[in-house]
């Protein structure tokens, strides 16, 4: 349909495409997604006279733009620059009882020496710490090494978050990331009568989990599953309780011993009645970059790992079986909601001190738990304070700054013009520990490579219908 | 090692597109650029082990091709993009930010008001002497020049 503006001067903005074979996916920051051929693509840039109506409804004509919608699309996108930290990392102790290879907290061979757990007084100045911070919402999530060696301090903990809620307006959630090899029915108790949700991590059958998580005399597999059963019976059977309990989580980390056994992975959450799975590839940082010979993987390899997991996992949901893949779906609600997906990760910026911070045992602040990772190796970079500073003071800190320009993609050079913009995300932490710098170089970049990877597998699995219907399904979850 | 070179005339494309769809292939080659003389840019390849000179060579060139599209409404897009985002911070709730203390100290706070007051004088004078002859739409917002 021709436009009445069309005798206007216009101008297409065009700046961001994937030409592929003989169609052109075409993008901007204000959620305008549209596919064309290659020929219509060039014609439109040869001569933009004739332009089709949806050009100027999608954002990407510089007349009749609505500047109202536009600006509301790119707001959702865009949230976590304008907020302040809601995920309050708390580690509880650096300490561990595992050895994992591709360990990032720098907790391996340290297990007992006491002087790396939390204080009760330190714990409590993190909690004031996060009451102060001006979001209505906080989620306290507490981690390690092992956060449940530090119990007397954890339980604690928890209990003071619970009456700081009761005294304030703001809307307060727990969790707990732990490998479950001291928990009980009393502490399992504890945690759920104050509502803390449980995650732990499965990396697939006994072989493969084994592989990779090393325990003394390798209980480690059959406790995770042990301890998930647990937990989702009582998440089955709570109606009646007088608190709420949340189905439990697992995420599994990608290695090289996961290659060969995606349907098996899959298989293993399923009978452990969980219904999603987070399936992120191996970092090479920290003791996983140590061990990179043993467990590392290419983009590649796990990209053919992920789309097999991807298409059997589709192949249950057509059976009727309940499971998604929290990175698919993530990407899915970006693509077809122009929403954030809520993981700080992929946000441009990313969350670095604006939608997380991370308290270290000793009560340094830093913007993320991959930066307080770097710091249990020796780099400081990304410290943006301590718990006695002001908040003020922290949340500006210079590596705040610092990492909001390096992740927001505009200053990308690979970015700015990347078709898949406006779903993806990158990591200064990760960029700075791998190539050296914040802004790294996504032309030869792991994470680049990955996300690429994934959004290029999700489009094509969209042009199936069926497909679709079930991905925006996972979004309604 | 395989190296080869591409000359590109600057009156063809800018050094920034050359600049950008060098560092396209950097994860293939290593890509050095010089000048050849007078309008004339050297790009100079060293491939990486594994890959396809033919490749490199076609999709630096394509690289150049697309950039000289995007450069025709830079600009524009970049004019639009700071308007729609400005339309966006209308919508936000800032009152928590309002509640939090400061990071200016008191002189400094009322340093920087007076520096607000000034500036706003300006632009207002220089509003009210264009007014008469703006033939441009200068003094017209972007949203109300091109919105709908
Ligand atoms: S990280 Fe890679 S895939 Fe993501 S926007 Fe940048 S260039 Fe595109
Ligand atoms: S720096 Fe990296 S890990 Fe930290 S919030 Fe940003 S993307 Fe996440």
């Amino acid at each position: 349909m021709e436009n009445k503006q069309q005798n206007k001067k216009q101008t297409l903005l065009f700046q961001q495409w994937k030409k592929n074979k003989d169609h052109v996916l075409l993008t901007n920051d204000f959620g305008g997604r549209i596919e064309l051929s290659g020929k219509l693509f060039n014609e439109l840039c040869d001569n933009p006279d004739n332009i089709p109506q949806q050009f100027f409804d999608n954002g990407f004509v510089s007349e009749m733009l609505d500047f109202g919608k536009l600006g509301l699309s790119w707001l959702n996108t865009h949230c976590n620059v304008c907020l302040s930290p809601t995920l309050h990392i708390l580690v509880m102790t650096a300490r561990c009882n595992m050895q994992c290879l591709y360990c990032q907290a720098g907790a391996p061979g340290r297990k007992k020496d006491m002087s790396l757990d939390m204080s009760l007084e330190t714990a409590k100045k993190c909690v004031d710490f996060a009451f102060k911070t001006p979001s209505p919402v906080l989620n306290f999530e507490f981690q390690g090494g092992e956060p449940l060696l530090n119990w007397n301090v954890l339980s604690e903990t928890v209990k003071y978050i619970r009456q700081k809620e009761s005294e304030s307006d703001k809307d307060v959630s727990i969790s707990l990331i732990s490998n479950f090899i001291l928990m009980d029915e009393e502490k399992a108790n504890f945690l759920l009568q104050n509502e803390v949700s449980i995650c732990s991590s499965l990396d697939g059958p006994e072989n493969v989990h084994k592989k990779n998580r090393h325990s003394e005399n390798d209980i480690s597999y059959n406790i995770v599953c042990k301890w998930l059963k647990y937990f989702n019976q009582k998440y089955d059977s709570q109606l009646g309780k007088a608190y709420k309990i949340f189905r439990p989580g697992a995420i599994i980390t990608v290695t090289k011993n996961s290659i060969g056994h995606a349907k098996e992975i899959i298989d293993e959450y399923v009978s452990a009645g969980l219904e999603s799975l987070y399936m992120r590839p191996v970092s090479q940082i920290g003791y996983a970059a140590v061990n990179w010979n043993s467990i590392g993987i290419s983009p590649a390899e796990y990209i053919s790992l992920y789309k097999e997991a991807i298409n059997y996992v589709l192949t249950l949901n057509k059976k009727g079986v309940s499971i998604i893949e929290k990175a698919c779906q993530i990407f899915c609600e970006k693509i077809f909601n122009v929403g954030s997906g809520g993981n700080y990760d992929l946000d441009s910026p990313c969350g670095a001190g604006t939608g997380q911070i991370a308290y270290n045992y000793d009560g340094n602040i830093y913007t993320c738990d991959e930066a307080r990772m770097l710091a249990m190796e020796g780099d400081d970079l990304f410290r943006i304070g301590n718990v006695n500073d002001p908040v003020e003071k922290v949340l500006t800190a210079d590596a705040v700054r610092a990492c909001k320009y390096a992740s927001e993609l505009n200053s990308q050079p690979l970015c700015s013009r990347c078709a898949y913009k406006p779903y993806c995300g990158i990591c200064p932490v990760f960029n700075y520990a791998t190539q050296g710098s914040l802004f790294g170089n996504m032309a030869t970049n792991f994470r680049c490579a990955v996300n690429k990877g994934q959004i290029d597998f999700i489009f094509e699995l969209i042009k199936d219908k069926e497909n679709e219907e079930i991905l925006k399904k996972w979004i309604q979850r | 090692m395989k190296q080869f070179d591409i000359v590109v005339s600057l009156e063809n494309y800018s050094i920034n597109a050359i600049r950008y769809a060098a560092y396209t292939q950097t994860n293939y080659a290593w890509v050095y650029l010089s000048f050849a003389e007078k309008a004339l840019v050297n790009v100079h390849f060293v491939m990486k082990a594994g890959h396809d000179i033919e490749t490199v060579k076609s999709a630096f060139l394509q690289e150049l091709e697309d950039e000289k599209i995007r450069e025709k409404s830079r600009a524009v897009n970049v004019a639009a993009s700071i308007e729609i985002i400005k339309n966006a911070f209308k919508n936000i709730n800032v009152s928590f930010l309002k509640e939090e203390k400061s990071v200016l100290t008191k002189k400094q706070e009322l340093e920087l008001d007076k520096l607000i007051e000034e500036v706003e004088k300006e632009l207002q004078s220089e509003m009210e002497l264009n007014k008469s002859d703006d033939i441009k739409h200068i003094t017209k917002t972007w949203e109300e020049t091109n919105g709908k």
